[in-house]
């Protein structure tokens, strides 16, 4: 995909060519305000009006790494809306509903590609609460490197690029949060350290 | 956590992980990691986890994020602005050159003071070519018909004004006539007598003595008369003047017809070019509502 030729049509008016970048980068850009808000309305909320931002501020981009600039935006919504949830705290009217969490919380996602057991599967989905926890205790700073490192997959560089801070920091950042994130987790004792073990004789 | 490690290493063991380490520090790596069993462990423990973590499935966006048309305004062409900044800055240019030329002295000034300069020039060429027939400014006192050589006692002198010498008068030579035109109280009803002729003893050569208020002589009073032949006639009543002193009478006397007629200095024309001010506002116009074009639009998108 030619990232430079959908921006040039994009500003000269084409807004499918636009769109082609959003099926792109929206996969990566609701993962990321996920693991950043840990609510999934709310991450459907910035994540929409990250490429709302994106969509208007494009004249601004001055080329490099269009995956680096999209997700500072959606890094600065997540900002945004953290912001406002610490100024009016929030509380449900009523309690999601288990089928609203079941058409989020697809089984097509959930499924372990080698294993179809229910009880993996319920094990995985306790994986992913404890990782989600364990995120949400971390300082925003510590989380979003992690996130982007370890979750998304970003080189240093991309991070450094998206959140504007410089390679050094991010180590430092990245060490941090790996080290509390592991003693967080370890506090879920067995399930932690059997997935661990898993993991371990994979790649052994 | 191993606790034996310092945050410095740990950084160290995570940055070797990721392969963020430049070559010296990876040769140092690798030997505390050959060396160090407990840095081999945190190592192994970091890598573990790392993996972990990247096992962990991503989620897939609940629905499609594109952007419709009404939520958006799609982006027209910007190949206005451009247009828009260029002629913002060539009015910019143009104007400026403009007011070079109105402004800048002494480059421009001749071309448009031409009319006045020039007609300056006309009036005292006319002048000069109708002196022999216009009122000369100064009259000769004389009632000479021509021009008088006066021999003093160390040369020769034409004209009035000569006060040294013996005071004897001789007619000498002839000079070139001259014309102008006679003053009413030039020419005296009586021969004037050498004496008369003459400038007082002691006056200054040339100076005659100024009355406090001059009486002005109109400049029609006089007429024109043609220089007399008569070389040996010097006090003839009907004198010829020439450009000397002037009669007695006259002494003080302002001429009004030569003052007149000569021009003073004109007070500079109005504007040649009334158009050169319109041209400077619309270009300046037309500067800022371009700029201002270019800045709104950039801005809109």
């Amino acid at each position: 995909m030619d990232e430079a030729a959908l921006i040039k049509d994009t500003l000269s008016g084409d807004l499918e060519a636009f769109n082609r970048l959003v099926l792109a980068y929206q996969d990566m850009a609701y993962n990321l305000a996920y693991r950043m808000l840990g609510s999934h309305a709310q991450a459907q909320d910035a994540t929409q009006n990250a490429f709302l931002a994106a969509y208007r501020s494009l004249p601004g981009f001055r080329g490099g790494s269009f995956k680096g600039w999209l997700l500072r935006i959606v890094t600065n919504q997540c900002y945004d809306e953290m912001r406002r949830r610490q100024r009016r705290p929030t509380t449900p009217l009523e309690p999601l509903s288990h089928e609203d969490d079941e058409e989020i919380e697809s089984p097509a996602w959930m499924k372990d590609e080698h294993s179809e057991d229910p009880e993996d599967a319920l094990i995985q989905k306790d994986i992913e609460s404890a990782v989600q926890h364990c995120l949400e205790a971390l300082p925003k700073d510590f989380r979003t490197v992690v996130v982007m490192v370890d979750l998304e997959g970003l080189d240093y560089e991309e991070v450094s690029s998206a959140v504007r801070i410089p390679l050094g920091t991010i180590k430092s950042r990245l060490v941090r949060a790996r080290l509390k994130l592991r003693d967080c987790l370890q506090g879920f004792g067995e399930l932690f350290s059997s997935r661990l073990r898993h993991d371990t004789e994979e790649r052994a | 956590m191993n606790e034996h490690l310092t945050l410095k290493q740990w950084e160290q063991v995570s940055a070797a992980l990721d392969g963020k380490l430049n070559p010296k520090e990876r040769g140092r790596m690798d030997s505390a990691l050959q060396s160090d069993p407990g840095m081999k462990k945190a190592m192994d423990e970091l890598a573990a986890f790392r993996a972990f973590l990247r096992s962990i499935p991503q989620h897939k966006a609940p629905r499609s994020f594109t952007l419709k048309t009404g939520q958006v305004k799609p982006f027209r062409s910007r190949n206005l602005i451009p247009i828009f900044r260029m002629v913002s800055v060539a009015a910019s240019v143009l104007m400026a050159a403009l007011f070079t030329i109105e402004f800048l002295p002494g480059l421009f000034a001749p071309r448009l003071a031409a009319a006045p300069a020039s007609s300056d020039r006309i009036t005292m060429e006319s002048m000069a070519i109708a002196a022999p027939t216009s009122e000369p400014l100064i009259l000769w006192n004389g009632v000479t018909s021509a021009p008088q050589v006066y021999r003093t006692g160390g040369g020769w002198g034409v004209g009035g004004g000569a006060g040294g010498g013996d005071g004897n008068l001789e007619s000498m030579a002839i000079a070139p006539p001259l014309t102008g035109t006679l003053y009413p109280g030039a020419i005296s009803e009586q021969p004037v007598t050498k004496e008369e002729a003459l400038p007082a003893e002691g006056a200054e050569e040339g100076s005659p003595a100024l009355e406090s208020t001059p009486e002005l002589i109109p400049a029609d009073g006089g007429q024109t008369v043609e220089s007399a032949s008569e070389a040996d006639a010097p006090f003839a009543p009907v004198a010829n003047p020439i450009i000397g002193i002037r009669p007695t009478q006259e002494w003080g006397q302002a001429i009004q017809g030569a003052a007149a007629e000569q021009p003073l200095r004109q007070a500079p024309a109005a504007p040649a070019f009334p158009w050169l001010r319109f041209a400077e506002i619309g270009l300046g116009a037309l500067a800022l509502a371009a700029a201002l074009i270019a800045i709104l639009s950039r801005h809109q998108h």
